[in-house]
């Protein structure tokens, strides 16, 4: 385009389109640096990249930190393309990601193409950025036909239920959460009570990679997460041990994924 | 690009469409002198079609619409071929893909048709406001890609902005691109053609056409000297020899002028040639044309071409290869002072006017027609005079008989010499012209009348004489035996003030000076705006010597004076070495804080005014809020600046918190 006009200032010797050319040229020059800035200092951090199941595409959650300049959009994808975002940044933005399905195992982090085509769509710039975190798929939960702990869980179900009346109290300190005030205890003695935070009905278990080897190391993975998650969700405390791993006992979202983590790196 | 999908980008169309209608409509400004009127009803159309969707979507009426304006077009231009018709029909098509926008590869489509079509407008249009125009639609096909590309990126007005921004980025680049690109020979033969109406002189002179001419008060060239300027009365701007007379009509001889062309190898419409002036110390003078359609150059009789674009072709006229479309430069050498010989009749001897073949073309009369001049010149012979004394006589005739200078002569009949010398006698100088020459003819003295300007106007702050439209005039030259061919104006003697002064001069007591272009008389009557014009004259004059007129011969004049001689690696280092600064200067400037936060207006406002108070003498403590510094003032500022500081510091909370009172 601009070559074409550069032939017809030459040949008309017109020192207009000359003119014309130039400064479309240098627009264009200009729009390059202005592309290259647009991403130039833009920090990404992971925020979070949760344990992911086998066969389901992983989230990945990206923090953008535009480091105090106003910049426009630009689109990030995952390596093996699954989704193409695009993003007025403000100052600081959260970007989520779908990447790709894998099978059980610890994976590194596909790379992450951030690109513009600020100010024009005439130009891409583009880069790479790789990140140290893993991709953790852990194995398809799977009920096991066992049914290891149905009593146990009916027995737990039942202590939560009664759990309001029957856990321990004591006055209210400074720091209880509110949820656990028993207010009707308030209303009607005018004192504040709180439920213990711990209910004593907490179900505690083990899981014993012995308990399960008979299906196959596969199998008796998944039946394994299955209960880790069933055990997670009803908020028991639970010991998981494996040939040569044993996580100790814990609760909460931290607990799971070390166990999570602990069945994907499994190497039977 | 992540190709977007067509509905999302349906949506998006909404967001540019006032763009791609400013855009139409800034081309439209600009074609505004040269597109045919249908053609604004098209645009129109198209941007009502942008505005509502239905019409758009209808393919039927989209179809229709277009054939409409294919067709409109085919019959207007036919295929006449010329540079206003490609850019007109590139203004259509380019337009009319803004009604059938489906992606953003049909909007790049548009872009790039906008921005060939300024080049080429630029071809015939170089006026400061065409390119201003121009500019402004390079700007709007920029916002309009940026916008399609980040439609968060705000309005359309900070959307512009941002691209001024860009502009003034990229204007130092292309300044040093501009000043020190090589400049090349042209690669290949391209003829422009236009088809944009001749202005100023035409090739044939009938009584009352020159007159016409005299209430443009266009420019037709301006002139700069070397040396001294002659005296005005010198000021004699051949254009071309009207050697061929049909009773009422002169116009120039075909064949002659053929071979003449034919001669110099300039027959046919060639490569555009390059102004390439000779350097000499010889005195010159420096021409900018501005376009007229036609071949000639004006130029003093006796000048040799010192420039590669002019040619001289036989009886002293000079030519361009091609018609000139655009302002042009050309210099001619000055010719030596010629000696009046003969004061009394007014005759300077002329050389270099010469014909190549002598043919007996400036003796020719019709057969028939004018009884009485021709009876009229038989009376005279009878006396057997000289050929000078003859010249005298007519010379002597037209002052002693009561002729009149007038811009509206009377109407004449069939004989209109006979009408003239012996009716009327009210002329302007074509009359006296015509009649002469057929006065000298019909004495088979050889002579033709001569077309083209006389005298100027002299601008003492840029020193340049500017010729307009109404200083067009005609005059004679006659072939005197063994002399040579002398220059004679019956007119000069008439009103001499016209040679002297100016035609406005000559015509005062007529107030007929401009009588019909009302607007052009009102301007010089309003001495403000006729300091105006003159200042917009400077302004465009600089224009075309230093923007248009900057080329090859420029690069070299400024480098020379930089590095005493001239180099194309110096040219290429100047380039590159002034790229590189002004580019990291750029580039530095994109990187540190191109953009810095931007405070809002009631932040802006309190921050000055702690500025003041810091003068005053107290200051807010690092980490104090606005409304613990308000406690803190109370008591120590003056009631006035504590109201001030007091309203300012409710007007951030306000704009800040949206909150009325600052919480306590």
């Amino acid at each position: 385009m601009l070559a074409l006009m550069l032939v017809t200032a030459i040949n008309y010797q017109s020192g207009l389109i000359y003119l014309l050319v130039f400064v479309l040229g240098a627009i264009f020059v200009v729009s390059i640096w202005l592309c290259f800035f647009n991403l130039q200092g833009l920090v990404l951090r992971v925020s979070k990249l949760g344990p992911v199941e086998a066969g389901q595409p992983f989230r990945l959650t990206l923090i953008a930190n535009s480091a105090g300049k106003e910049r426009s959009g630009y689109y990030c994808s995952i390596e093996g393309g699954a989704e193409d975002k695009h993003w007025p940044v403000e100052k600081e933005e959260t970007i989520e990601l779908t990447g790709t399905t894998h099978v059980r195992g610890v994976y590194g982090l596909p790379g992450i193409c951030v690109e513009t085509f600020f100010p024009f769509g005439l130009i891409r710039g583009w880069t790479w950025v790789w990140f140290d975190s893993p991709i953790v798929v852990y194995p398809t939960p799977l009920e096991s036909p066992d049914a290891f702990s149905d009593a146990d869980s009916g027995s737990a179900e039942k202590m939560l239920v009664e759990g309001e009346d029957l856990g321990e109290q004591r006055l209210y300190q400074q720091g209880d959460a509110l949820r656990r005030v028993l207010w009707r205890h308030f209303a009607r003695r005018g004192e504040l009570v709180v439920r213990s935070p711990e209910p004593t009905g907490k179900q505690r278990a083990s899981l014993e990679w012995d308990a399960y080897v008979q299906h196959g190391v596969e199998l008796a993975l998944s039946y394994m997460c299955f209960d880790v998650l069933a055990l997670h969700s009803s908020n028991a405390e639970f010991e998981m041990s494996l040939p040569g791993l044993s996580v100790e006992l814990g609760s909460g979202d931290q607990h799971r994924d070390r166990c999570l983590d602990a069945l994907a790196r499994f190497r039977g | 690009m992540s190709a977007m999908p067509e509905s999302e980008f349906q949506a998006s169309l909404k967001d540019i469409r006032s763009l791609l209608s400013i855009a139409i409509a800034l081309q439209g400004v600009a074609f505004l002198s040269i597109a045919p009127l249908w053609l604004f009803a098209c645009l129109f159309m198209f941007v009502l079609f942008l505005y509502v969707p239905q019409l758009a979507s209808a393919k039927l009426l989209r179809n229709l619409l277009t054939l409409i304006c294919v067709a409109l077009f085919f019959i207007d231009y036919r295929l006449n071929y010329s540079v206003e018709m490609a850019s007109v029909f590139l203004l259509l098509v380019g337009s009319m893909k803004a009604i059938e926008l489906k992606s953003k590869r049909d909007v790049l489509v548009f872009v790039y048709a906008m921005f060939y079509l300024s080049a080429i407008s630029m071809l015939f249009k170089q006026s400061i406001l065409h390119v201003v125009l121009q500019l402004a639609s390079v700007m709007i096909c920029f916002s309009l890609l940026m916008r399609m590309n980040d439609s968060t990126l705000g309005g359309v007005r900070s959307q512009i902005w941002r691209v001024s921004k860009l502009l003034a980025l990229a204007l130092p680049i292309a300044i040093c691109l501009f000043l020190f690109f090589p400049r090349f020979a042209p690669l290949w033969s391209l003829p422009i053609k236009t088809n944009s109406s001749q202005t100023g002189m035409s090739e044939e002179m009938t009584p009352g056409s020159i007159a016409e001419l005299s209430q443009s008060v266009e420019r037709a060239f301006r002139v700069t000297f070397s040396g001294e300027v002659p005296e005005r009365s010198q000021l004699y701007w051949r254009a071309m020899v009207l050697d061929q007379f049909d009773g009422r009509t002169w116009s120039r001889a075909q064949s002659p002028l053929t071979f003449e062309r034919a001669k110099k190898g300039i027959l046919f419409g060639q490569k555009y040639e390059q102004f390439q002036p000779i350097e000499t110390d010889e005195p010159s003078y420096d021409v900018m044309l501005e376009p007229h359609q036609n071949r000639w150059a004006f130029a003093l009789a006796g000048s040799e071409p010192a420039s590669g674009n002019v040619h001289q072709i036989g009886a002293g006229v000079y030519e361009f290869v091609q018609d000139v479309v655009s302002p042009t430069p050309y210099r001619m050498s000055m010719p030596a002072q010629m000696p009046n010989i003969d004061a009394k009749a007014g005759g300077y001897l002329l050389n270099g006017v010469d014909r190549v073949f002598n043919s007996n073309q400036d003796l020719k009369l019709p057969r028939n027609g004018n009884p009485l001049a021709r009876q009229f010149v038989e009376q005279l012979l009878a006396q057997g005079p000289t050929e000078r004394e003859y010249i005298r006589a007519l010379l002597q005739f037209y002052a002693n008989n009561d002729f009149g200078y007038t811009l509206r002569p009377p109407e004449l009949g069939a004989d209109s010499i006979d009408d003239f010398l012996f009716g009327t006698r009210l002329g302007f100088c074509e009359h006296y012209a015509s009649s002469m020459t057929f006065l000298l003819r019909e004495a088979g003295i050889a002579a033709r009348v001569v077309a083209g300007y006389q005298g100027g106007e002299y601008n003492d702050n840029l020193d340049y004489l500017v010729v307009r439209q109404y200083d067009a005039h005609a005059w004679v030259e006659a072939y005197v035996t063994n002399i040579g061919w002398i220059r004679l104006d019956p007119t000069a003697f008439i009103a001499p003030d016209r040679i002297e002064r100016n035609l406005e001069a000559a015509v005062e007591g007529e107030g007929t000076f401009l009588a019909d272009n009302r607007l052009a008389s009102l301007a010089r009557s309003i001495p403000g705006l006729n300091w105006l014009v003159k200042r917009g004259d400077e302004l465009n004059y600089r224009w075309q010597r230093f923007v248009l007129g900057y080329g090859e011969r420029e690069q070299r004049a400024l480098l020379k004076r930089v590095f005493g001689e001239f180099k194309l690696e110096y040219l290429l280092w100047t380039l590159l070495g002034l790229l590189g600064a002004v580019s990291s200067v750029v580039m530095l400037y994109i990187w540190l804080g191109r953009y810095q936060k931007k405070l809002s207006r009631s932040e802006r406002k309190y921050l000055r005014f702690l500025l003041l108070l810091r003068v005053v003498g107290v200051a807010r403590q690092h980490g104090e809020t606005p409304a613990a510094f308000l406690r803190r003032m109370k008591g120590e500022l003056n009631v006035l600046s504590l109201s001030a500081l007091e309203n300012l510091t409710n007007a951030l909370h306000k704009n800040l918190y949206n909150v009325e009172k600052p919480n306590e």
